[in-house]
Order: structure tokens, then sequence, then C-alpha cells
């Protein structure tokens, strides 16, 4: 095994349960996590980027892998999506998730993809709005702008009660 | 939203050993992803193919003509243009693929100017032409370019000629959306912002008479005839209640005219049981845009009518009486009040509404 291969596997280590729970309620489907999250890796296998620190390293890679989401989801508009008790059973959860926990994840998890990777990064992955607009490659304002539509959507469906069900 | 509370929510989601291992092992073979390799250009010549072979190729507008027959009638480049553009559209807001903000007075403008377009077939003279690259643009030109996926406004404001093609321009991309979908089998109707047709009732049955429960409430409230005037789409939809939760059977229903959504819409929720209201509200850009601003004073001044208008909707509406407390809400904009909002506690009840203050009209009514 050579240098570069342990750095990946090392990589993969780190990084894969990060970008898992980051693309994996964007793309609602394990498949299609599993190829964006493997050509983020190859992108930085093959690539092999020079990073200033671990920081920059890790920004890279979520960027990286939103850029894939985005190209996937921009072709393949009606792929299949679990809906969240599914996704559930599908998931590795350590400690399971409270009802709480639960009820906010499936509010996000109904967001437009464009909305929920910056309600991602900013109220779950605890980013700021600059670090968010330099992940996403967008406007610091866009980024409010996306996160205002993402709380007035979670308003609406919150006191609309989405416990609903269409018949 | 409390970043607090959602912060960590996704902690304990790991990925599998397994999966790990696949990856790697992947990588190491700098195996590309089956999805990465086929499915995009598979889908993109398949959609294409279905819209250069429905295409009607008809050609110019004529004389008199509805809407519907002018986006049935696009040139072949026509649609293909729009068919792309659609393909390339991932805004999660329609505004994101603008150059730059509508100004409020050319939406208050294009509210108007799409009334002409659907109702009376105003058309524009030109259609917005479909670039590849920037350099094509001439300056101030409104024009779409597929390099960077923007609709390119001119930095003025736009004229009305200009207006009347952002509505074309709208109306060819809603037209070819639905196209899409019928072209993947789907029915383009079963989507709400996407059909042309109100729902259509049995006369006697729940969803009628919710109907025209709802239509008798806009009528009290906003003085609107939805039923003499047929230019409202009326979407009817039951959702049943989950015991579990706690909430009961209602209809959801949404009037709305087709036009851009910057115009005036109403939703309703009533309880299945007796068709009273459990929501009420104004959407759109025009009730916020076409309201008078006041200061906090003149705003708080208010209040003491507004507290009278709020208890009496409360109880028309839920029976609920004697409120135990009356919270106003600090409007965003304090120097800028247009509205001001109102929580009403009964015990675990609680009434929400938003009155326009100009007019003291409610806008939103909300009962939990």
């Amino acid at each position: 095994m050579n240098v570069q291969n342990d750095e990946l596997r090392w990589v993969i280590d780190q990084y894969s349960s990060l970008l898992y729970r980051i693309c994996f309620p964007i793309l609602k489907n394990e498949q299609d996590t599993k190829d964006v999250l493997q050509e983020t890796f190859l992108t930085y296998y093959t690539k092999s980027p020079v990073f200033s620190g671990e920081n920059h390293r890790k920004a890279w890679l979520i960027r990286i892998s939103q850029n894939k989401c985005r190209e996937f989801l921009r072709f393949h508009k009606r792929h299949a999506c679990l809906p969240l008790d599914e996704m559930e059973e599908k998931l590795l959860i350590a400690d399971g998730f409270g009802r709480n926990e639960r009820d906010l994840l499936a509010l996000v998890w109904e967001l437009d993809y464009k909305l929920k990777s910056v309600v991602i990064l900013y109220y779950i992955e605890g980013y700021s709005t600059e670090e968010v607009a330099g992940l996403l490659k967008i406007s610091t304002a866009a980024v409010r702008k996306r996160l205002q539509r993402a709380r007035e959507t979670l308003k609406k469906e919150y006191e609309g009660e989405l416990v609903y069900e269409s018949k | 939203m409390n970043r607090n509370e959602y912060q960590g929510l996704l902690d304990n989601i790991e990925i599998s050993e397994g999966m790990k291992r696949d990856l790697y092992e992947n990588c190491v073979r700098k195996k590309r992803a089956a999805d990465f390799t086929f499915r995009h250009s598979q889908m993109l010549s398949a959609f294409i193919a279905v819209f250069t072979v429905c295409v009607l190729s008809v050609g110019a507008a004529a004389a008199v003509m509805t809407v519907r027959e002018r986006l049935e009638s696009m040139s072949e480049k026509e649609y293909n243009d729009y068919a792309m553009e659609v393909e390339n559209d991932d805004f999660a807001a329609v505004d994101e693929g603008f150059s730059r903000e509508l100004t409020d007075g050319e939406i208050v403008r294009i509210i108007k100017l799409e009334r002409e377009y659907y109702d009376n077939s105003v058309f524009p003279e030109q259609s917005v032409p479909h670039l590849q690259t920037r350099s094509e643009r001439k300056e101030g030109q409104l024009a779409y370019v597929a390099e960077d996926n923007l609709l390119y406004f001119p930095e003025e404001e736009m004229d009305d000629e200009q207006l009347l093609e952002f509505i074309d321009h709208d109306a060819k991309k809603w037209y070819m959306n639905r196209q899409a979908l019928i072209a993947e089998g789907e029915d383009p109707d079963g989507y709400a912002y996407l059909t042309y047709e109100s729902t259509p009732l049995a006369e006697g049955r729940g969803e009628a008479r919710a109907r025209e429960a709802a239509e008798n409430c806009l009528k009290e409230l906003y003085g609107i005839d939805i039923a003499a005037d047929g230019r409202w789409i009326v979407l009817v939809e039951f959702f049943e209640g989950n015991a579990e939760s706690g909430t009961e059977d209602l209809y959801q229903l949404d009037f709305f005219m087709k036009g851009t959504g910057y115009a005036t819409s109403y939703r309703l929720r009533l309880r299945a049981d007796d068709f009273s209201p459990i929501m009420i509200c104004l959407n759109g850009l025009e009730p916020e845009l076409c309201a008078r601003s006041y200061s906090a004073e003149a705003a708080e001044a208010m209040q003491v009518e507004l507290r009278e208008e709020a208890i009496r909707y409360a109880e028309e509406f839920t029976g609920l009486t004697e409120p135990d407390e009356i919270c106003f809400e600090e409007e965003e904009d304090p120097a800028q009040c247009a509205f001001q909002s109102v929580e009403l506690m009964y015990g675990e009840r609680s009434v929400y509404l938003r009155f326009r203050l100009e007019d003291q009209q409610l806008t939103v009514f909300s009962a939990q």
C-alpha cells in the first residue's frame, strides 16, 4: 500500500460519516449517497489537492460532495426517494432518534434540496453563514436568503402540522 | 427555528464499515459510480428527443390566441430552448435564477400585466432570446444565458414590453414543466402548481361543501366572488387526521389565478366535520408590497382596535371567548410596520392572527 492509499483510507475513515449525514438527507437514497461519496473521494484521490490545514481539507470535501449532490439531482429530478421511516431502517443510528429529533428531521427531510444543504450546514453542522457561503460557493446574501426561506417553510410546515396524511 | 435545537441532530448517524471499505476499494480501482457515468446522458438525450418529436412547429402567434394556444404553438427551436432551460433549472427559489432582484415597482406592474396576458391575450411583441454565452448578450437586453443558467434583466427598470416578455418566459417554462412530466408518463394535473384546472368535485360530497364554505368565507372576509369569476383555479384536498398526534380530518383549499405567483392567492384549511376554518392565509407578494407602512408608535396605537377585532374573529371562527392572554408580536422592522401579528391564548389552545394596518384586513388566521 502506498502513501496515497494510506491517506485515502484515513480520509474515508475520518470524513465519510460526516459527508454521509450531510448528503443522505439531500439525496434521500442510500445508493445515490454512496455514489456521491464515491465520486467525492475519487476526485480527492485522483486530483490529490494540497490543503493549508485540516479545516481546509474538510471544507473541500464538503464542497465537492455538495457539487456532486447538485450534479446528481440536476439529472435525477424524479429519482426514487425514501420516506423518513425507511431511511431510519437503512441508517446506522448509534443511539436512535428521540421523538423530538425525529420530528425535526422530518421537517428538514421535506425541504427543497438547496434549502436543505444550507440548513444542514448551518443549523446541524454548525457552520457560520460565511463558512456555508464558502463551502457552497455562493454569496453570503444567498445563504441568508435560503436560510430565511427555509425558516419560513419550516415554520409553515410546523404550524400547518406536518403530521396530516394526504388521502 | 432554534439553532441549538438542530445542532448535532445527525451526529449519531454513521456509515457502515462495509460501505467505507467499498468506497476505498472502488477509489483505488478508480471505479466511477455507475450513476455518474451513464444516467446523465441517457436522461438528457431522451428528454430532448421527446420534445423534438412532440413539438407542433406552428411558429408565430396568431392575431387572437389564448395563452394555452400560444404555449402549444411554440416553434421547434423555442420548444427545445425551453426544454433545456427547464432541465437545467435547479433553483430553489425562482428569483435565484435572475441576474438581479425584481424591483417592487416591477412586481406590482407584473401583477397587473399578467392579468392582461392571461385574461386578455396581451402578448409581447418579442420573446426572451436563449443565448449560449454572456458575450452574445447586448447591453440592457432581457435574455436567458445558458452558460450561467441565468435570466438577465436590464439594469434599468423594465418597461411593459420587457415585463410581458418576462411573463411569457415564465409561462413557457411552466408549460415545459408540464411537458416534462407528460414525457415521463406522469399526469401534470396531479401537481398543484402545474394544473390548468380546478379539482373536479361531486356535488353534495365533502369536498364540494368545503369549497362552498371556503368561498363564503372569502366573500365575507375579502369581498371576492369566486363562483362568479371563472378565472380562479380552486384545488381541494382532504387530509386525514392522526389520532396519535391529536389532529383532526380537514380540507385544504387553494385559490389562485394562473400567473407568476406574485399576485394574491388564498389558502384555507377547514375542519371536515363542520367546515369551520382552522387556517386562512393570504399569499403572494401583492398583499405585502401594496400595504402602507406606519411607524412603530402609530402601529402600537392601533393595537387597541386590533385587539377587539382579533377577539371577534377568534370567537367567530372557533367559538373561543375571553382569552387568558393577548400578545402582540414585534414586527421585524419596527420603523416600517405594515402588519401587526397577535396571538390569543385560551388555556392550551391558541389563535394567531395577522392584520394589515392600513385597513385592518385579516391576512392570516390560524387556530391551534
